[in-house]
């Protein structure tokens, strides 16, 4: 059946629905990665958003158990020029993925006039609705009307609620769930003991969990949310006791917490091809990235350590006893370039 | 580093497996160079390239690509340094040779790029393999063979079937699988024969695997990115070069890309290529297991595609990397504004399909492995994989444009499904057409091909379309049409499969709106904004503004064939430059990947699309030119002449076509109008006739009296063309080659034994006629003018001759009524002079003439078509001692083709060389052609009775040179009769030794000089010119090439080495 996204500035598409039937919000967004689809769409960074890939003909290898960066898909829907009727590899298709886990889809849009418009106006908030109770004209409206979906506290809404152990061996990381990638977990519990908690955790909660390290993880959502502002606070005081990481939201809270800004960019990095520059080094890693946010006016104390060599974007910094990137070193999806970034945990926890 | 001047080695002529993509990485290295500030020295034999234009770089040579040539340069230029990577194997083998011959060090000439340990340690089988267990990436077992005996006993170890690959080789010249220890001794022994270490890799099957292939760049500090990633269709043991291949990879899962990806940058890394380089990768989708095939240390066919699949300039980025810049200092020239060090991200699929030439050689093998036989690809864009393969079946230009209708059996399909071949496509979708394209047939072509059946399946909805289209009937629903539209269907398929008009098709769309939608490639997937003028179409999406002047349409030529080279591509390209000069903005159409024509910064727009009606009548609905030129892009372009005029007419379009007028070009094309014409004038033809019919032919040629040349019409390269000297033959040739109809007469022409043959180049603006060169074929008449030899100025002209040689030629010009380029083909016989044919287009031979004069002759008779009076040109453009032109032949990619040659076109490129005398420039175009002719040695006669006469003189300046004779029993007692010595060897239907195979092999002769008479030559000839041709002894078929040999060993100077002269015009 006919489905269609409605958009803030007035405009519709029309294309042919799949997966779920259902009518949601979200802040449109597109990924240029041509492969990865599974890993992105259960990315929680990408909480409150529609995805769209850029990349004409999505699910050509099936879905699978094994590609999931977290519990359940995390878009609020998905958007492409063509999904791949049968796979051939993996447990089912996109359809059969999407319906499993209530996700609406729509195919058939020209995706790639949408990313121009994206590009051009910047992301917009969009209603999506592949069930027929809504006309597109309501849509528009309802998209004007609507707030961001950055204005809620995604990050308490993707977090965990409990939390739990990973890793056997090696130092102990305590690592803040804002919407944690499964491969940051896989990547950290392979040498460290590693102990997810909450988005909220005190200090007083962190330094019962005696870590060596602390590592912020990615997630979705506005670093600067008002929600956010006491977690900033107890960064800044585990920054002056204890070695601290940070990946992504991660890193533009570390960013805040030191003293720096945040603000929103007009479209954001999503895809598996930014490059950034290790200003050290000289040496280049192509990145995966996610992020609708980015930092800015650094103290003098902060120092800037890679840059997006698009646009010059800050895309890792570094202060006493820590530092961050915004780039993800677990890729997933996306190049392993930078995944070195892991093997210096240790070198910071031993100081 | 400082500003330098820098040698860059080009490819030599175009062979099958290193044809036009080196003259676009060539051309865009000159180019980065000379923008950084480097004065640039080029060195390349093949003439049609547009590398060696006097405005590519600072100083060029048409010289041979040898050591010893190069030296001599090297020693005249005291070059700085050396960028090898540039000119394919070629470039490389020389670099290496001219290392290890001390030259480099000599002259303290740097080798800029990857270094020659790299280059040893990805192309040396051996030290590769090690390196690649040393650093933990899985290769193949195998081991290295360095004679015959070793292959058998690896092979033994390793199971049948096994891959051979002989180190250093092109295109994988020699290599092949074999099956059985008999297979392995005939494919062992021709490549030990061919790799120039003598040395084999005897590797394991991985046979059914599929084959991904990753483009890298890396700079020195070790920063390395994947361009494009590309998925070969069919699966290992097809040579990738032979394959169909898609870009990006569409069946990789996420984790399986990545492995890839990460393992090819690790693989580069450690082999310390600078630049660009390609790794392939065999990979087993059920166990995601993967297995490094090779790694090719410098840009090769696939970064070219990989270059025009994505945007990115490879050659110019590897350039840029050699002379130690970073990555990251480098900008994206698409986005202007973004950075080199990048991974593009594409949101559309692009499919290439390779040509083959075995609708010219029926005779030839048509099974594909690991050794090349194509000779040229067309590459097509489509937002998804079915537009893109549906486009890229339009753009190859063989067939009908769509999957035609065959008669074979299920068994025969299966046959040509299991085997590859060059069918292979063509037979799966006949397959599912009969068999209803159903699941089971879809698992059971994957059973049998390997193929994933990803693309079975798309193909198999692309066959369910093709039967839902075939069941209308003279109406299509607007639904329909848009459906097959988005799927990538042509109007001319569409029309076929439901009965109704071409036009009608296009009006019922134009009324629903459905037209073709140019996008941009941008290399970013829309997330930057780019400017690149590099579009393509597709049915499936909504148009982007384009800002359209005053532009000037050129059609290119399409992917490169036997007939059809690169030559035309070099037209293409100074059309552009003509244009642009002129305040136009130049606007080029065409599909094949390799050439500089191609590439977005040659043109002021590209549109990379199929050369058909439907795709120009599109492109031409969206320009609205001012002019279009169909005179450059070949037969291609001429063929669409009327219907592009027709089309310009009914829709009122504000284009002229520029030049000689459609209805001129088919008086010039069509014999009859073509012969009333000149017999008014006076000007003799051979005589001739179209036969509608077999009896006909027949009738006409004992009318005619044979000999007769036999040939279909509108053909390109002599296709199925022949010389007929009795009934039998003619009733052999329809058999096999031609059926007369009334669509398609077969030609009939009286055949002139013994004439001299004429090739004139000529550019006219209606007014003055300028002649740019007459040129004298060296091989006999009959055979065709793309496989002879020929030399400028003619040299057995008297001045009368000359004279009423270019007086016809005005005079036919003027007839014709000919604006722009023209190619006449003359012959004198007898102290007549006939005219054979009059091409209103730019020729196979016009580069060759511009080289040789100086005078860029495209762009003069691009100007002469803007309406430029060429009063200040000279009448006859003058030039200074001769050059000669040689074809070269790819006899040992394509088996089962016999080396005699005829007036069918069976040469892939051509050598140029230039020189005070004809002797020095024949020897130095032989050298550049690679077939080196002997000082000293031993020659071999085998001469047909009817020829030994002639051949008298002939043996006795062999004698005299000093060469020893051996010769077959009749030859010698001929020869004795003439009293000169040779010795006396057995036939080879004799079956005794030692025959002339057995001294071949034993390395004995050194020159082999077999002119055989009649149409097919005996096997015995035939068996030895294969054989000549594996072992690389050079040999001559005709008695004019004979004593054109003759003549370039008594005047050749050796040491004469001169720049190209380039006239200011």
């Amino acid at each position: 059946m006919q489905g269609w996204i409605a958009l803030e500035n007035g405009s519709v598409f029309f294309g042919e629905s799949f997966g779920y039937a259902k009518t949601i919000e979200g802040e449109l967004v597109f990924n240029t990665s041509m492969t990865g689809y599974q890993e992105a769409l259960t990315d929680p960074s990408y909480a409150g958003q529609i995805l769209m890939f850029t990349f004409p003909q999505i699910g050509n290898y099936g879905c699978n158990k094994e590609s999931y960066e977290s519990k359940k898909i995390q878009t609020q829907a998905c958007i492409v020029k063509e999904w791949c009727r049968k796979p051939y590899q993996g447990e089912m298709n996109l359809d059969e993925w999407f319906r499993k886990e209530k996700i609406p889809a729509i195919e058939g849009i020209d995706t790639r006039e949408l990313t121009i418009m994206t590009r051009e106006v910047g992301t917009l908030r969009s209603v999506m609705c592949t069930d027929g109770t809504m006309t597109p004209e309501e849509g528009i409206k309802r998209a004007a009307n609507m707030s961001w979906p950055s204005e809620e506290n995604l990050v308490a809404k993707v977090s965990t609620s409990k939390s739990y152990k990973e890793g056997s061996k090696g130092p102990r990381v305590t690592l803040y769930d804002w919407g944690v990638k499964q491969s940051i977990v896989t990547n950290l519990a392979m040498k460290n003991r590693v102990t997810i908690v909450p988005w909220n955790y005190s200090l007083t909660e962190i330094k019962k969990t005696k870590p060596d390290l602390v590592f912020l993880s990615n997630g979705p959502g506005d670093p600067d949310h008002p929600d956010l502002a006491p977690v900033v606070n107890t960064i800044k005081e585990i920054v002056n006791e204890i070695p601290v990481i940070g990946i992504c939201l991660g890193h533009q809270i570390l960013g805040l917490a030191l003293g720096g800004k945040t603000y929103k960019l007009k479209y954001g990095h999503r895809g598996g091809n930014q490059p950034v520059k290790d200003i050290e080094n000289e040496v280049v890693y192509i990145t995966s990235q996610n992020h609708g946010f980015a930092l800015h006016e650094l103290p003098k104390n902060v120092q800037e350590t890679f840059i997006n060599l698009n646009d010059n974007t800050c895309e890792g910094i570094k202060s006493n006893n820590c530092w961050s990137v915004q780039f993800h070193p677990e890729a997933a999806p996306g190049p392993m370039d930078a995944n070195v970034l892991f093997e210096k945990v240790k070198e910071m926890i031993d100081g | 580093m400082g500003k330098m001047k820098i040698l860059v080695p080009g490819a030599g002529p175009i062979i099958i497996g290193q044809a036009a993509e080196f003259d676009y990485s060539g051309t865009q290295c000159c180019s980065a160079l000379r923008e950084d500030g480097h004065k640039v020295i080029l060195v390349n034999s093949n003439p049609a390239t547009i590398q060696t234009d006097p405005d590519t770089a600072d100083i060029v040579y048409i010289e041979p690509l040898t050591v010893e040539s190069l030296a001599k340069i090297i020693e005249k230029e005291k070059p700085d340094a050396i960028i090898p990577g540039m000119g394919g194997q070629t470039g490389l083998n020389l670099a290496i040779g001219l290392h290890e011959a001390g030259i480099l060090e000599k002259y303290n000439v740097k080798m800029l790029g990857t270094s020659l340990e790299s280059i040893e340690m990805a192309e040396d089988r051996d030290l590769f393999r090690k390196r690649m267990v040393e650093i933990g990436e899985p290769v193949a077992e195998s081991g290295i063979a360095n004679t015959i005996n070793d292959a058998l006993n690896l092979a033994k170890k390793l199971n049948y079937p096994v891959v051979v690959r002989p180190a250093f080789t092109l295109g994988g010249t020699g290599g092949g699988i074999a099956y059985s220890e008999e297979e392995l001794e005939i494919i062992a022994g021709r490549g030990l024969a061919l790799s120039p270490v003598k040395q084999l890799l005897i590797e394991e099957s991985i046979l059914g695997w599929l084959e991904f292939e990753f483009e890298v760049l890396r700079d020195t500090d070790d920063n390395a990115i994947v361009v494009c990633s590309m998925e070969n269709l069919d699966p290992m043991g097809v040579h990738t070069g032979e394959s169909i291949v898609v870009a990006p990879a569409l069946t990789l899962p996420e984790k399986a890309y990545q492995k890839l990806r990460t393992s090819a940058l690790k693989v580069v890394k450690s082999l310390g290529i600078v630049g660009g380089c390609n790794v392939q990768f065999a990979y087993h989708s059920k166990s995601q297991e993967y297995i490094l095939i090779e790694v090719n240390p410098r840009v090769s066919r696939s970064s070219a595609l990989a270059s025009k699949a994505t945007g990115i300039p490879i050659a110019r980025i590897s350039t840029m990397l050699s002379l130690g810049n970073m990555l990251h200092e480098l900008p994206n020239r698409v986005t202007g504004n973004t950075s080199a060090a990048f991974e593009p991200s594409i949101d559309y699929v692009v499919t290439k399909i390779p040509r083959w030439p075995f609708d010219k050689f029926k005779l030839a093998d048509r099974e594909l492995g690991t050794q090349m036989k194509s000779t040229g690809e067309t590459m097509s864009i489509g937002r998804t994989f079915e537009e893109s393969l549906m486009k890229a079946w339009r753009s190859i230009g063989q067939g009908i444009g769509y999957p035609e209708e065959v008669t074979w059996t299920q068994k025969q399909l299966e046959e040509k499904i299991r085997i590859p071949n060059d069918q292979r496509l063509l037979a799966i979708w006949a397959y599912l057409r009969k068999n209803k394209a159903t699941q089971t047939n879809i698992e059971k072509i994957c059973e049998i091909s390997d193929f994933h059946p990803f693309f079975i399946d798309r193909i198999a909805k692309l066959v369910k379309l093709e039967i839902e289209l075939s069941k209308c009937d003279e109406k299509i629903e607007d639904g329909l049409l848009l459906k097959a539209k988005k799927n990538g269907f042509g109007d001319k398929q569409i029309a076929h499969l439901t009965n109704i008009s071409q036009e009608r098709i296009r009006k019922q769309r134009k009324k629903n709106k459905i037209k073709s939608s140019f996008l941009i490639v941008d290399t970013c997937a829309g997330e930057f904004e780019a400017k690149t003028p590099y579009f393509y179409s597709t049915y499936a999406d909504k148009p982007i503004d384009i800002e359209i002047g005053k532009s000037i349409v050129i059609l290119g030529s399409g992917p490169i064939r036997i007939g059809q080279g690169i030559e035309f591509d070099y037209s293409t390209v100074h059309g552009v430059q003509a244009a642009r000069n002129a305040g136009y903005e130049a606007v080029v159409v065409n599909n094949n990947p390799e050439t500089v024509s191609t590439d977005f910064d040659a043109s002021d727009r590209l549109y990379f699309e199929p050369l058909d009606k439907e795709s120009i009548f599109e492109i031409l609905d969206l320009e609205r030119p001012y002019g279009i030129i169909l005179q450059l892009g070949g037969q291609t372009a001429v063929n669409l002449a009327s219907h592009i005029e027709e089309y310009i007419r009914k829709e009122k379009l504000p284009t002229k076509i520029l030049g000689t007028t459609v209805k001129d070009m088919d008086f010039a094309e069509d014999r009859g109008k073509c012969g009333d014409l000149m017999e008014k004038a006076g000007i003799a033809m051979p005589r001739w006739a179209a036969a509608k019919s077999s009896e006909e032919v027949v009738q006409y040629s004992k009318e005619i009296g044979f000999p007769v040349l036999v040939r279909p019409s509108f053909v390109l390269g002599g296709r199925g063309m022949e010389i007929v000297h009795n009934s039998k033959q003619l009733n052999q040739y329809l058999k096999l080659e031609a059926h007369a109809s009334p669509e398609k007469p077969v030609l009939v022409d009286k055949f002139l034994e013994g004439a001299i043959e004429l090739d004139i180049d000529l550019v006219s603006d209606g007014k003055n006629v300028i002649i740019g060169a007459i040129m004298e074929q060296i091989e006999m008449a009959g055979v065709h003018s793309g496989d002879s030899a020929c030399v400028m100025p003619a040299q057995s002209l008297s001045k009368k001759n000359i004279k009423d040689v270019e007086d016809i030629s005005r005079k036919v010009a003027k007839i014709l009524n000919i604006v722009g380029a023209a190619n006449l083909q003359l012959a004198i016989k007898d102290d007549i002079i006939y005219l054979l044919e009059a091409n209103p287009r730019a020729s196979r031979t016009l580069p060759f003439v511009s080289k040789s004069t100086g005078y860029p002759m495209a762009r003069i008779a691009v100007n002469a078509m803007l309406g430029d009076k060429l009063d200040e040109i000279p009448k006859t453009i003058p030039m200074k001692g001769a050059s000669v032109k040689v074809p070269t032949f790819s006899w040992l990619k394509l088996t089962g083709l016999d080396t005699v040659l005829g007036p069918e076109m069976k040469s892939t490129g051509e050598a140029m060389g230039h020189g005070p005398n004809f002797g020095t420039a024949y020897l130095k175009a032989m050298k550049g052609g690679n077939k080196s002719l002997p000082t000293k040695g031993t020659v071999f006669l085998s001469i047909s009775n009817k020829l030994k006469l002639d051949f008298e003189d002939v043996a006795k300046d062999l004698v005299n040179h000093g060469f020893d004779l051996i010769a077959t029993k009749g030859t010698a007692a001929y020869l004795r009769k003439c009293k000169i010595d040779s010795k006396v060897i057995w036939r080879i239907s004799d079956r005794k030794q030692p025959d002339i195979l057995s001294i071949m092999r034993k390395g004995n002769v050194d020159l082999i000089i077999n002119l055989p008479t009649g149409r097919r030559a005996a096997t015995d000839g035939a068996q030895m010119r294969r054989l000549a041709v594996e072992l690389g002894i050079p040999f001559i078929t005709t008695l004019t090439g004979a004593r054109a040999a003759i003549n370039s060993l008594k005047e050749g100077e050796t040491d004469y080495v001169q720049p190209l002269k380039k006239v200011n015009y």
